[in-house]
């Protein structure tokens, strides 16, 4: 099985061969990408208004996100998560609304994504989502520091050797990034963090969805986003509301193999960029 | 007058919804710890519950150690029959000079002092400094995982509350960002010693202030250029782990003001329950 570390490596021998990247390589990526139906057009789309159908551009995205060992171990792990995603969201769901509102409103929820999951195959808004997720990627090639120890500590809470310090390690995860700014949402953060650890042992309980364990700071950020704007718009922030959003969220970020696979690629490699020893310790050593 | 009267109030209420959630014997345990008049039975508690709490970080290094290379061997007498606790620590020489120090603190009359890689400024005396809302935060994330029904929670309550530490201590500071991980495990480790034991489980939240003290010391650390590994994170956080636990004046005015933040100033909704 590809897990955390082995991603790593690839992907670590991938980008340190530097090479140069041009428009022959970029047209590929876009060929490739216009077999995938309805994407296509907007992918197109968006590689345009992003400038990638002009020549080579600087800057680390294309390496990180465009090259085509990125898409290929994407693909390995889409491969691989297809078969069990629509297992897994109202599993998560359910272990959600149990954590955060009790065992009615986790029944709820995942009696609600049990329903829906015919709907979501043939859902629109899908093209809205994959555009959000696109410019969250491209933000993300700068990552600040923040998320990216988050998405370190998700790391670290996916290969954990025992369940409770993977907890631990996924509860600082989500921590780190749930926004702290708006009182209703703060006041939300015990209950956010008692889903995820519920969820973490959810995901952990089988090998194959181990490494999604790394989609928790992502739909911890994107709860929490979602929260700010509820709050920010007078609406009541309770834990019921608290439950849907980051239930929503979470079957968000696994209803499409290549989304869940791309967000957990993502997370190995942003988090591995801090996993690395403190630049002043190692100015020492090569004294 | 009318701002006494309010923390009265408060007060009042805090102690009410606490005795309608909390069991009789936790509500005792947190009085007794907080409490001057009651550090002569709290320090037999600590007496147990320090050593338990090192060894579970010490347990981080058993493996890498042969077995017999280094071996220290204690003899703790602890009173109270609930506490399991062995006698003997092999692993790395830091943890095993920690306990043999707590050993004869406890035993003798003095206060326990030892030396480690710790600044005394790292622990403040806080009495009257006010917190941030990160801190209230952690305080409420410590409480949380000191109430929790389940051992795994409350250990993602305490990792939780590492990162709004973090957040407290330095909003930008990446050096604070780069010591968080390695901090977390060896204090998840000494959580899990303390949660066991419903005695022990309230100085779960002297944990932000342990917390705390080590990342600042890690911090210094990275600033000076001198490496932070997972060895050197557990051993600050065990001498943190001592310098609090092993005192129990300290400990008691730990556990002091964390109840004096929670209780005032989080808006986690306890007063209002209790009003209901």
């Amino acid at each position: 099985m590809l897990d955390g570390e082995t991603l790593q490596q690839e992907l670590t021998n991938e980008f340190e061969s530097e090479f140069e990247y041009e428009f022959q390589n970029e047209y590929e990526v876009q060929h490739e990408y216009e077999g995938e139906e309805f994407l296509g057009g907007l992918i197109g789309g968006a590689m345009n208004a992003l400038g990638l159908g002009e020549g080579e551009y600087e800057g680390e995205y294309e390496g990180e996100y465009e090259s085509e060992a990125f898409l290929n171990t994407v693909r390995r792990l889409a491969g691989r998560f297809k078969p069990i995603l629509p297992k897994v969201i109202p599993h998560a769901t359910r272990l959600i609304g149990n954590a955060i509102g009790g065992p009615q409103l986790g029944a709820a929820l995942g009696q609600m994504m049990r329903e829906s999951e015919y709907e979501f195959e043939y859902e629109t808004a899908g093209q809205l989502e994959f555009e959000g997720e696109w410019s969250g990627e491209f933000e993300s090639a700068a990552t600040p520091q923040m998320e990216a120890i988050a998405e370190a500590l998700a790391g670290a809470a996916a290969k954990a050797q025992n369940e409770a310090e993977a907890e631990a390690f996924a509860g600082a995860a989500v921590t780190r990034v749930l926004p702290t700014k708006a009182a209703a949402v703060q006041k939300q953060i015990p209950a956010i963090v008692k889903a995820t650890a519920q969820l973490t042992r959810g995901l952990r309980q089988n090998q194959t969805t181990r490494p999604l364990v790394r989609i928790l700071p992502t739909v911890a950020m994107r709860t929490g986003q979602v929260l700010t704007q509820k709050a920010a718009q007078g609406q009541p922030i309770t834990r019921p509301v608290v439950a849907q959003v980051m239930a929503a969220q979470t079957r968000k970020a696994l209803k499409n193999p290549m989304t869940a696979a791309r967000i957990v690629a993502s997370s190995a490699k942003v988090g591995q960029k801090v996993t690395q020893p403190a630049p002043a310790a190692r100015k020492k050593v090569r004294g | 007058m009318y701002q006494y009267e309010l923390e009265t109030l408060d007060r009042e209420l805090e102690s009410e919804f606490e005795s309608a959630v909390l069991g009789e014997s936790d509500r005792a345990y947190e009085y007794e710890y907080e409490s001057e008049e009651f550090l002569p039975l709290l320090a037999p508690i600590l007496k147990a519950a320090a050593p338990m709490a090192i060894q579970a970080i010490g347990g981080l290094f058993r493996r890498r150690r042969r077995r017999g290379q280094r071996e220290f061997e204690m003899e703790y007498e602890t009173p109270l029959n609930e506490f399991e606790l062995e006698g003997e620590y092999e692993g790395d020489p830091f943890i095993g000079n920690l306990l043999r120090g707590l050993g004869s603190a406890f035993g003798g009359d003095g206060e326990f002092e030892y030396e480690f890689e710790q600044h005394p400024e790292a622990l403040p005396e806080f009495e009257t400094a006010p917190a941030s809302e990160y801190e209230v935060m952690a305080e409420h994330l410590a409480h949380m995982a000191a109430n929790s029904q389940s051992e795994a929670e409350a250990e993602a309550f305490i990792g939780a509350l590492i990162p709004m530490v973090a957040r407290g201590l330095s909003a930008a500071a990446p050096v604070i960002s780069r010591v968080v991980p390695q901090v977390i495990r060896p204090l998840a480790q000494a959580g899990r010693a303390l949660l066991q034991n419903p005695q022990t489980r309230p100085l779960v939240r002297t944990f932000p202030t342990i917390a705390r003290s080590s990342m600042a010391t890690l911090a210094q650390r990275v600033a000076k250029g001198q490496p932070v590994n997972a060895r050197v994170a557990a051993r600050t956080v065990a001498g943190n782990v001592a310098q609090v636990l092993g005192n129990p004046r300290r400990a008691s005015a730990v556990m002091k003001r964390s109840r004096q933040i929670h209780s005032r100033q989080c808006t986690c909704g306890a007063r209002k329950r209790a009003r209901v």
